[in-house]
This record gives C-alpha cells, structure tokens and sequence, in this order.
C-alpha cells in the first residue's frame, strides 16, 4: 500500500519541492496551502505522516499539531516540522507540543526523504509492536483459561462433578487449620448408598452412575458456598461443612437423607437411601483421625439398619 | 557582468525558471510593499526566500531572505533596498548547470 503524506506548507516553491522529492520516492501527496485546509484534510484522509510548516497565516503549525494531538484519530500520526524557524526554541517547542521530528528550510532534499522513511518505519513497527501485544494478552488469556480449565478438571470427580478425593483432603487441612486458629466448629458428614451394589446390579453401571450423578448434585444443591463435597470412593461421598456444629450438622443431614429418598428416577423403581456418619472438629484431631470418626459413625449407622443419621 | 555560476539537481530542471521567475516579481512586490510601509509583506516573502533558496539549489538566496527579513523586522528601507538590489544583481547574473 502506499504510503499517504500530506504537506502542509503555505509556500508553493516548497510545496512543489517535496512534491517532487516524495513522490519520486513513490509516496502519494496531499497539500494544504494553509493550516486550516491542513487540519481539515489529515481529519479526512488520516495520512500516515504530516509534514508542517511553522510560520503560516491564521493557523500556525504549533497550533496545527496542538490540533492532531488532541484529537485520538490523529494523536498518533507523525508530524515533522519543516520551518526556517531555526533557533532551538523553536525546535524545542515543536518536538514538545508532538512533532516527531523538526527539519530546518532550507532544507536538504535526500534529508528530508530520509527523515520522512525513518518516521514511517517508526510508525509501521509501532503498529506491528501494538499488534503483536494484542496477540499475546490474548494468548494469554487462553492460556489462563485453560489453566483454569485444567486445575478444574484436577480437581473435579468427572462424574459427579464434586471435589474429588485429593483436592478435599487438601482443603481439609485449611478447614482445619481455620477452626483451630478461630475456635470455630467444623464438622464432616460421610454419606454412603445403601445396597448401591444392588442398584448397579439391577440397572447395570449406567444405572448406578445416574444415582450417584443425581445424589452429588444434591449434595450440592444443600451446600453452602464454604462447604465442600467430594466423591470419596465408590459410593461413599464426603462433605465439610465449616462453622457448623454437630447439632447443624445433623439437620443438614438428615435434609439431605431425607432429599434422597424422595428422589425417583425413570429407570430405576426402588427407593434408593443412604446412611450417613458425622464428626465434629476437635483441636488435636489429624485428618485421619477426623475422618475416621466419621466413617465409624456411618458404620454405626448402617448397623443400627441403614437410612439414618448417626454421629460418632 | 560576471556570470555566478549554480549547480542545481537536474531533477529539478522544470521547477527552477518559474522559482526564478517568482523572484523577479517578488522584488516588484518588495519595492511596492515598501512605498507602502507594509513591512509585513516584505518581512514574510523574506522568510519564504530564506526557506526555500537553498532547497533548490540557490544557497544566496536563502542569504538575501534572511537579510530581507531582519530589515523587514526592523524597518529599515534601506537594507531593504540594498538586499533588493542585491537580489536584482544576483537574478541577472545567475547561471544555472544542472547536475
């Protein structure tokens, strides 16, 4: 594509000058005589590149580029002064309010070619520059959210799509950790399907997968945002239900016992229930030793006849 | 009189005898302007002259705007009037080679 550069100069001579000097270079050229006409048409055209003179009627070249920088379709367009301005404030003041460059008249025309080739170099691998970081925040992100994606699945049961067995031991220990540090309660319920063996002999795999899917989904549906279930094994599901106590946590269960033998599924036609074991926290327990409290609890409870609540 | 010889860019061959011309009339336009007292005008076609002299190869002319100019800026006709002459002289005198 060719590059577009607008000259904007009130004197014909120097007009023609670089006319004849960038468009043997192979640039197309737009000229303004004054810098009203220069404003209006770099609005119109967004040229790659401005040249400006200083020293013009009206509108001067400062009050010119002022203009371009203010404004964001232009802000980033290259200005190069061309004025016989030449003492450095002047310079100085140039390449402050935004020009890029600052070339004296009379000038040299191989400089003024070069200088204009440089800019617009600048220019195209600021871009290329600009363009490359948005592919890269966007890879980025990607990568975030595979990530995330990955942690997730990391930690997910695939079937049931609760915590599985490592990622709850590993929020486990900071449950703990916050009830010791805090002093407050922290208790966990161990459920498991009674006769699941039954079902799955009955229905086949696809049968019992949908009960233990539909039976972590009601888990889930009762627990609060800080609890956390998980698939501990087979049919034996595990939750922690922080800053509740026993008493709590008995209602809880027995909501969620209740739940499930109220649930009906079209291709199964029993009841299907479960038993369910609870501990609460005390200050010396290991995980181990919690947990276990709670397994013996359910042991108890399957004992005692299954399809109750029972805490150790 | 004494030919000043200037080596102008052949590039430019079609451009240089209307910038000359302009220059013939600009000392028209000076000597006026300063019947006139309107310095303004003259102090402008001064930096014009001095901006592009030596892009198109007339290094002196870049000289006589700039002296022009700094008259123009002061007022003072008869700076002005020797830096046209000096201008008139330097017009006939001029010979171009391209290069």
């Amino acid at each position: 594509m060719i590059d577009k550069i607008l000259i904007v100069d009130d004197s014909v001579e120097n007009r023609q000058l670089l006319l004849r000097t960038l468009g043997r270079a192979g640039y197309e050229i737009v000229e303004a005589g004054d810098g009203r006409e220069g404003l209006s048409l770099a609005f119109e055209l967004l040229p790659e590149l401005i040249l400006l003179d200083i020293v013009m009627p009206e509108l001067d070249g400062y009050q010119v580029c002022e203009a371009l920088k203010k404004d964001p379709r232009t802000t980033d367009i290259p200005v190069i002064f061309l004025s016989a301005k030449s003492e450095t404030k002047d310079k100085i003041k140039g390449l402050e309010i935004g020009g890029a460059d600052y070339i004296t008249k009379p000038f040299d025309r191989g400089e003024v070619l070069a200088r204009v080739q440089t800019q617009l170099k600048i220019r195209r691998l600021t871009r290329e520059l600009i363009q490359a970081n948005i592919e890269l925040l966007k890879k980025n992100a990607e990568l975030e959210e595979a990530n995330a994606a990955i942690t997730q699945l990391m930690h997910t049961d695939p079937l049931t799509g609760l915590a599985n067995r490592r990622y709850f031991l590993e929020i486990l220990d900071n449950f703990m950790a916050m009830a010791r540090r805090h002093h407050t309660p922290l208790t966990l319920v161990m459920a498991d399907l009674d006769h699941f063996k039954t079902v799955n002999d009955t229905y086949g795999h696809a049968g019992g997968d949908q009960v233990l899917k539909d039976f972590g989904g009601l888990l889930k549906k009762y627990c609060r945002r800080e609890d956390l279930a998980a698939l501990f094994g087979g049919e034996e599901f595990i939750v922690a239900l922080p800053l509740t106590d026993l008493p709590g946590a008995m209602i809880w269960a027995e909501r969620i016992r209740l739940g499930l033998e109220e649930m009906v599924w079209e291709q199964i036609k029993s009841t299907v229930t479960g038993s369910f074991g609870i501990s609460q926290f005390y200050p010396q327990d290991t995980p181990e030793s919690f947990i276990e409290r709670a397994d013996i609890a359910l042991y108890q409870a399957k004992a005692a006849g299954r399809n109750r609540v029972m805490h150790g | 009189m004494e030919k000043i010889v200037v080596h102008v860019d052949a590039d430019l061959e079609d451009l240089i005898p209307g910038y000359l011309q302009n220059r013939r009339q600009d000392v028209d336009v000076i000597l006026q302007a300063l019947e006139n007292l309107d310095f303004e005008t003259i102090r402008i076609l001064g930096h014009t002259m001095k901006g592009t002299g030596g892009g198109y190869g007339f290094d002196a002319i870049t000289e006589m705007g700039r002296t022009l100019e700094a008259a123009a800026k002061d007022k003072n006709d008869q700076a002005i009037r020797q830096g046209v002459a000096a201008l008139l002289d330097y017009l006939r005198a001029v010979d171009v080679v391209l290069q």
